[in-house]
């Protein structure tokens, strides 16, 4: 099992400084509060939770595409939140990315084939020749025909383009792959035909996903595990099914309880939940889910609950279980 | 397996993609479209040829002076816009200063595009005490009448054709850096410039293949119209007295020359000005044409 882990998150944290006025001091957004979660080779793990409880912002300090405020990125058994200039670069071949807005996340002045050309040559792999080889069996991977390489991304509908920012991350054979919301900008009968794809490759090229979306129907559908996050800080990690089937935490029952139900005769007990997601430069003390909490007690507000572990892939912060 | 690519077979088929018009071609039709874009590429083209050709269609030398037929108003004497105080016909004198504000509106952009390019660029990509510096020295230069700098620029190097464009560019590179740091500062936070740090890009590989491409359209745009605006400094300041000096023909000098004499020969200052007029119409027609088009095309 050890050996099988190719990502470890350690204690992650990531505070932005607010500066909201000329003589104000900063004050501090805990962006990710003390995160830890660990990734095993071949599985699919996802990140839900609301928008900005800093899912994204775990997701994009894993890739150091912002620098944590403290904490370890440890990487096939290096810490890469050390790591500087060349080192990183060549990391960077190992992890991936793969982005919400198709139409944001390609350069609109290059053709296909430049697009995917590019991390082949920037990290010196083949010639010139296989090069082009190369993305042409990947364009047929993904589903396209070689008519695509001289278009640009504008000619492309937003599958499409999708899926050719899926080939620019598989094409270096990376072991880690971020998808940072990767079907939430698409029509729905895309979405299915792009999670199809993600799954295919997935089998094909042996790769391990870091799924960040806040769609739970696509996250039970396509993950393993999933780890639920509220404020920037963990609130419950379990086996997609145990989760799906016995929530612990009272927002994830929450959030399980809010997903659509296709039959509207269907009978379902809503929870819902008081208030708003409170502001994360003012948290509040004790557990950052208090407030909201149909269960909180005493305690709730004034110290803030640790981990339990009710099974060995079963983790929860509350109260409740300790 | 088969269940993907079966599912994408038939989105391809829904959703053709466009047959791509070739730019060339898709840019002259949607200028035909445009009147005032029209316009302007006209009086644009127009401009270039009596510019090129300029010496060869002049009816008289315009240097040659002949105090005999001064102030002769137009259409004497085959004077098609008059003689000016020296006998020196206007129509050619005018035809030849073309040559000379295109020459100077050209070089200076060009010039004054790169130079700002290149330090707007490493400004907005690196940031820091590079970007605080640079700037700095724009905003000092930005809070000088762009006017006032050209002549006190110019008024140190002396008077001549090279030395008012090097004047020119001295004052006229800070829009340029300003306009594109601004744009750097956009694009370095797309997503596709993300991206690029994602798969390992370096940052000069940034820069010089992702950056500078997309900024383009706004240097174009940009450019188109301070060609203009340089054409008229051009002329203010040769009519203050510096810049190109007379005998030469320019349009500045000639209405300097003009103003003399504007009450019995209306002709003398007229013309040059027109010239002026209509180039800086004809250019700025074709350059607010140009940043629509090139806008709605990405």
């Amino acid at each position: 099992m050890e050996n099988d882990r190719v990502l470890q998150v350690v204690n992650l944290k990531k505070y932005y400084t607010v500066n909201d006025g000329w003589f104000s001091s900063g004050q501090r957004v805990k962006a990710v509060d003390d995160v830890s979660f660990s990734i095993y080779k071949g599985e699919t793990v996802g990140l839900v939770g609301e928008s900005g409880c800093g899912k994204s912002t775990t997701g994009r300090t894993v890739l150091q595409l912002s620098q944590p405020t403290s904490g370890k990125i440890i990487f096939e058994g290096t810490d890469i939140s050390k790591l500087k200039g060349q080192e990183l670069r060549q990391i960077r071949r190992r992890i991936q990315m793969i982005f919400q807005d198709p139409y944001a996340s390609l350069d609109p002045h290059k053709t296909i084939q430049q697009i995917l050309t590019e991390p082949l040559h920037v990290h010196h792999l083949y010639d010139k020749k296989k090069r082009i080889e190369k993305v042409r069996k990947m364009l047929k991977t993904i589903g396209l025909t070689d008519t695509y390489l001289t278009r640009y991304p504008n000619e492309l509908s937003g599958g499409q383009r999708q899926r050719i920012a899926i080939a620019r991350a598989v094409i270096l054979h990376p072991l880690l792959i971020v998808a940072d919301e990767p079907v939430s900008a698409l029509d729905v009968s895309v979405q299915a035909q792009v999670i199809n794809l993600l799954m295919h490759l997935q089998h094909e090229f042996q790769l391990t996903y870091l799924f960040i979306s806040h769609d739970l129907n696509v996250v039970r559908h396509i993950t393993d595990r999933i780890i639920v996050m509220y404020l920037g800080k963990m609130v419950e990690a379990a086996p997609t099914e145990e989760l799906f089937r016995d929530p612990k935490h009272p927002y994830t029952r929450a959030l399980l309880s809010a997903i659509p139900i296709r039959n509207p005769d269907e009978h379902t007990d809503r929870i819902v939940l008081n208030g708003e997601v409170p502001s994360p430069v003012y948290p509040p003390s004790g557990c950052p889910f208090h407030e909201r909490c149909p269960n909180a007690m005493d305690i709730c507000s004034k110290a803030a609950p640790r981990q339990v572990n009710l099974s060995e892939k079963h983790k929860t912060i509350c109260h409740l279980y300790s | 397996m088969t269940n993907v690519v079966r599912k994408t077979d038939t989105e391809e088929k829904s959703m053709p993609v466009l047959r791509r018009k070739s730019h060339f071609v898709s840019f002259f039709s949607d200028l035909i479209r445009s009147k005032t874009g029209l316009a302007g590429f006209f009086i644009i083209c127009l401009l270039f040829v009596i510019g090129i050709i300029g010496f060869l269609i002049v009816p008289f030398n315009p240097m040659d002076t002949e105090t005999a037929q001064k102030l002769l108003p137009p259409h004497t004497e085959g004077h098609l816009m008059g003689t000016d105080q020296l006998g020196r016909d206007v129509f050619s004198r005018v035809i030849l200063g073309t040559r000379v504000s295109l020459t100077i509106g050209i070089v200076t952009v060009v010039l004054a595009g790169v130079i700002g390019t290149v330090i707007g660029v490493l400004a907005g990509f690196f940031r820091g005490w590079l970007d605080m510096v640079l700037m700095r020295i724009v905003d000092v230069q930005l809070s000088f009448p762009f006017i006032l700098l050209v002549l006190v620029v110019n008024a140190v190097l002396g008077s001549g054709l090279k030395n008012i464009i090097i004047s020119l560019i001295i004052a006229g590179w800070v829009v340029f850096a300003r306009v594109v740091r601004s744009e750097v500062l956009a694009i370095r936070e797309k997503e596709f410039i993300i991206a690029c740090v994602a798969t390992g890009v370096s940052g000069w590989e940034i820069m010089v293949k992702h950056i500078l491409p997309n900024l383009f359209t706004p240097i174009i745009v940009l450019a188109s119209l301070q060609v203009a605006n340089f054409i008229i400094a051009e002329a203010s300041v040769s009519f203050l007295g510096f810049g190109v000096q007379p005998p030469q023909p320019a349009w500045g000098n000639m209405l300097n020359e003009g103003k003399d004499y504007i009450f019995n020969a209306w002709w003398m200052i007229t013309f040059p000005g027109l010239a002026i007029v209509i180039t800086a119409l004809g250019i700025n027609l074709f350059g607010d044409w140009l940043r629509d088009e090139l806008d709605h095309d990405l």
